[in-house]
């Protein structure tokens, strides 16, 4: 009889730690999917009053621009930053890489696992839109995917290259995070005036 | 319940450890079966082709005939596909297909209309071929039913002008696409994959990465300038026979160089003390068609100073030009100053948000308005907005109550947004006046600084060294000892000149037009034509008698060339709408058979060659990799992803080492949560908890 206690004991000592360790996990799901939500009303909210809002009160962060990806029904909020704090609320710009109105490569990383995780799928050819502050679009057509290991390589900066290069971890369906591989979508600009002669 | 833990938990283990994603490219250095499916492609390595250029050059005009030799060694009908470069907005008219010793000649179609002409025949079994263009600088050919062990041979004919360049033409024959990147096209038109650009083959090509380079070009020039010139000379080793001061034949030395550079051959001009004035004439149907050359090969010690001139200076001294950029503009300001002659006048208006002015008109240079012009330069500081136009609109309405020539000099970064505003109020407001650009800084806005220039029939030059005595004299010599000035052209006869406004002639800067007599013929000129201005403050003329017009070749297609390129930049200032420029453009095309952005050349062989159930293979030929990419890295790793079937050579070229100079140090993060293992964990401890509660109920 006692054992048998034991044994329920046990179970429910189990069930319990398992119900945490998934609670953990759904939160940062929450937080990716919920912080989303937020900044995109802060967005619109920036765009409408020219001013910079913050999504809510306590938020210590900027929002840099709005990333979409037409084909993956991707729409999100580019936080300025890289630190942990930012890539758990969405996509985070390297500060060290050019804005989208300027010359040279933009940098954007994401997790993998929650804002980054149509990265695996995208293909050549497809669409990726950047909005500034200024409601400008930047669009880029997806021309490479490339896996680069940052302990040995780096990318090229070519300073009159305007792209956008979408950052994330590398292999995709590892556990354990912490790995010296990246997966890089290499995107090319299309100058606005190419696009119109290409309308009919 | 229990069995929900365990698919759960392996669920999740399945779609941890599963497979990684495999980056699969439509490319190849391989024959691909036509429609065959991703998994059933048949493989094949050809050898490739070989490439003829004959250039012709003719003034300062080059006409080259490339010759594409393709061979099928396989035992099936083949298609190839060969993108190649020819040099920037180069005009090709004419295109021949040759099969034995029969010649089919190209006929010129909108861009859409050549390609169903040429898949209907492609697919109806005839010979076919087509050249298309996607960009000014890169064209493709595609060769259908190719029989096997045949050899189709695709004759293009372009036309080109020298480069001239400090004091030196030069002739440019480009024999491999120097384009990392791609930009994408628009595939679908429909509406819901509006913005759905697919890799772009127009203007994407194979990287050849083989141990041996491909398609050898053999190169022959007949250089007959018309003046006298150096004997002509190249990186590569030439053979060069002189046929007279003016003329010269030059072949390659080992007959074929690899393509994997650029072919330059450079010359310079014997100088002389007048300009050299050339004229070329055409018949074309009923039309007549010139070509005037104005060369000032002057020596510049030779070039006289013009008594007065005024002269005023528009500097920019907005945001983005703070730093380095507004040191280098004061520098060359004030050694500009400081080399003015007494008689000239000056003023200088400084602009940011607002504008400020040193004088209220031009005032003469004296020793005391010199010092107030430099304390003013002096005192120049950069920063607020750049709002140009109203600096340039107040020194194109400055009133000149002087006889004297009225100059404008800009200096700007070209930082502006509103280009299209500035070049028409330069456009209409000009009269009388000249307006030079002077690009500042490491990186000015190419496009602004020479299409002002272009609009202000003046000169444009950049100062991004430190070299400012230097580039203040050049620029002084700019304005203060032209060559030819009011320059125009005087005809009784209709006609259409282009440019219809000519720029002064400047040392070291020939000058071309073009012109279209429709309805004459050259023995029409009885009564000559005259180009005048004025040479050192006297008047000058130059009589083209029509006994001294040469004998021109396809002067009507280099005229329409002019003729779209002058639309371009029409259109570039809004002056032309998209729509209607479109249609002018087609237009102009068809008539003189011209390949552009909306149209192509095809070709279609009345013979069927192949009975449509037989099969066909699509090759696209590759490109060497560029000379100046030959780093073993780079062929190294292209070569192993070639083996790993993942044939994106460019891939490699945009990832660099570590240390390496050109890297743009991105802090790299870790972009994966914990998430996965949470989830992991909390899904172990779910099911070893059921399967204590499952053994639990086995001990009852």
């Amino acid at each position: 009889m006692k054992r048998k206690t034991g044994i329920l004991l046990l179970t429910f000592l189990l069930l319990v730690g398992g119900g945490c360790l998934a609670f953990e996990g759904l939160k940062i799901d929450i937080k990716a999917k919920v912080g989303q939500i937020l900044l995109n009303r802060a967005w619109e909210n920036t765009l409408e009053t020219g001013k910079e809002q913050r999504p809510w009160s306590g938020f210590d962060g900027s929002l840099v621009f709005r990333l979409t990806v037409p084909k993956y029904k991707v729409d999100q909020v580019v936080l300025k930053g890289t630190s942990g704090q930012n890539l758990a609320w969405g996509p985070s710009y390297h500060v060290e890489s050019s804005l989208p109105e300027e010359k040279g490569p933009t940098v954007i990383s994401s997790h993998r696992d929650s804002h980054g995780i149509f990265i695996k799928n995208m293909q050549i050819g497809d669409v990726i839109k950047l909005q500034d502050h200024h409601k400008n679009w930047h669009t880029y057509a997806v021309e490479d995917l490339f896996i680069l290991d940052v302990n040995k390589e780096n990318v090229t900066h070519s300073p009159n290259d305007d792209r956008l290069l979408l950052v994330t971890c590398y292999p995709f369906e590892a556990v354990l995070s912490g790995t010296p591989l990246r997966y890089v979508v290499s995107a090319v600009k299309i100058p606005p005036e190419w696009r119109t002669a290409s309308q009919r | 319940m229990k069995h929900l833990f365990f698919i759960f938990s392996i669920f999740i283990f399945t779609f941890s450890f599963s497979s990684h994603a495999k980056i699969n490219q439509p490319y190849g250095l391989f024959f691909i079966k036509d429609g065959a499916s991703e998994e059933g492609k048949e493989i094949f390595e050809v050898p490739t082709l070989k490439t003829e250029v004959d250039v012709e050059v003719q003034g300062l005009l080059t006409t080259t005939t490339v010759k594409q030799h393709f061979i099928n060694p396989t035992n099936t009908f083949m298609e190839a596909v060969y993108l190649f470069p020819l040099p920037e907005k180069s005009g090709v008219d004419h295109l021949i297909m040759k099969i034995g010793d029969r010649f089919i000649n190209g006929v010129i179609q909108e861009k859409k209309e050549a390609e169903e002409t040429y898949q209907e025949a492609k697919k109806s079994g005839k010979k076919t071929s087509l050249i298309s263009s996607s960009r000014s600088n890169i064209f493709k050919t595609k060769v259908a039913n190719i029989a096997p062990g045949e050899l189709v041979v695709i004759e293009i004919r372009y036309h080109d002008t020298l480069g001239f360049k400090d004091g030196s033409y030069s002739l440019r024959i480009p024999t491999v696409i120097n384009h990392r990147f791609t930009l994408p096209k628009k595939t679908q038109e429909d509406e819901k994959t509006e913005e759905n650009f697919v890799l772009d083959p127009e203007i994407h090509s194979p990287i050849n990465v083989k141990n041996y380079t491909i398609n050898p070009y053999s190169i022959r020039v007949n250089l007959n300038v018309g003046f006298a010139i150096t004997p002509p000379q190249s990186q590569d080793s030439l053979n060069v026979e002189k046929i007279s001061g003016a003329h010269y034949k030059v072949a390659l030395a080992k007959g074929t160089m690899p393509s994997t550079k650029d072919f330059v051959l450079s010359f310079s001009p014997v100088k002389s003390p007048d300009p050299y004035i050339e004229i070329y004439g055409e018949e074309i149907d009923d039309d007549l068609y010139l070509y005037g050359l104005i060369n000032p090969q002057i020596k510049t010690e030779d070039l006289r100073l013009m008594k007065q001139t005024a002269i005023t200076v528009i500097a920019d001294i907005s945001g983005s030009m703070s730093g380095n950029s507004v040191r280098q503009l004061k520098s060359l300001l004030t050694d500009f100053i400081n080399q003015l002659p007494e008689q000239h006048y000056l003023n200088v208006i400084a602009f940011n948000d607002t504008h400020y002015k040193l004088f209220d008109e031009p005032k003469i240079i004296n020793k005391q308005n010199r010092m107030s012009a430099l304390q003013f330069v002096k005192d120049l500081e950069a920063e607020g907005g750049t709002y140009m136009l109203p600096p340039v609109y107040e020194s194109l309405l400055e009133s000149s109550n002087f006889l004297m020539k009225h100059q404008i000099v800009l200096m700007t970064d070209g930082n502006i947004g509103y280009d299209t505003e500035m070049m028409a109020v330069v456009h209409e407001h000009l009269g009388k006046k000249r307006f030079h650009v002077v690009g500042i800084g490491s990186a000015p806005n190419s496009l602004v600084v020479k299409n002002l220039a272009k609009v202000g029939r003046g000169s444009h030059l950049y100062s991004n060294d430190a070299k400012f005595k230097e580039k203040a004299r050049q620029l002084l010599y700019k304005i203060n000892r032209p060559v030819i000035e009011n320059l125009r052209l005087f005809m009784i006869r209709e006609h259409e000149v282009l440019p219809n406004q000519f720029p002064d002639v400047l040392a070291n800067e020939p000058i071309t037009f073009f012109m279209k007599l429709p309805y004459t013929r050259l023995e029409d000129l009885t009564d000559s034509f005259s180009l005048a201005g004025s040479r050192n403050s006297m008047p000058w003329k130059f009589t083209v008698k029509s006994d001294q017009i040469q004998e021109g070749k396809f002067l009507d297609q280099l005229w329409a060339r002019e003729k779209v390129e002058t639309m371009t930049f029409m259109r570039s200032i809004g002056y032309l709408d998209q729509t209607r420029f479109e249609k002018k453009v087609i237009e102009l095309a068809l008539r003189h058979h011209l390949v552009t952005q909306y149209t192509s050349l095809v070709a279609v062989d009345n013979n069927i060659s192949r009975v449509p159930s037989q099969p066909i293979l699509s090759h696209q030929i590759a490109q060497n990799i560029p000379d100046g990419w030959v780093d073993p890295e780079i062929v190294k790793q292209s070569k192993m992803l070639q083996q790993e079937n993942l044939q994106t050579p460019l891939q490699a070229l945009y990832k660099v080492k570590l240390n390496s100079m050109p890297a743009l140090q991105v802090h790299f993060v870790q972009t994966a949560t914990k998430k996965d293992l949470f989830y992991l964990l909390a899904s172990l401890l779910f099911g070893s908890s059921a399967l204590l509660f499952f053994i639990r109920r086995r001990f009852h």
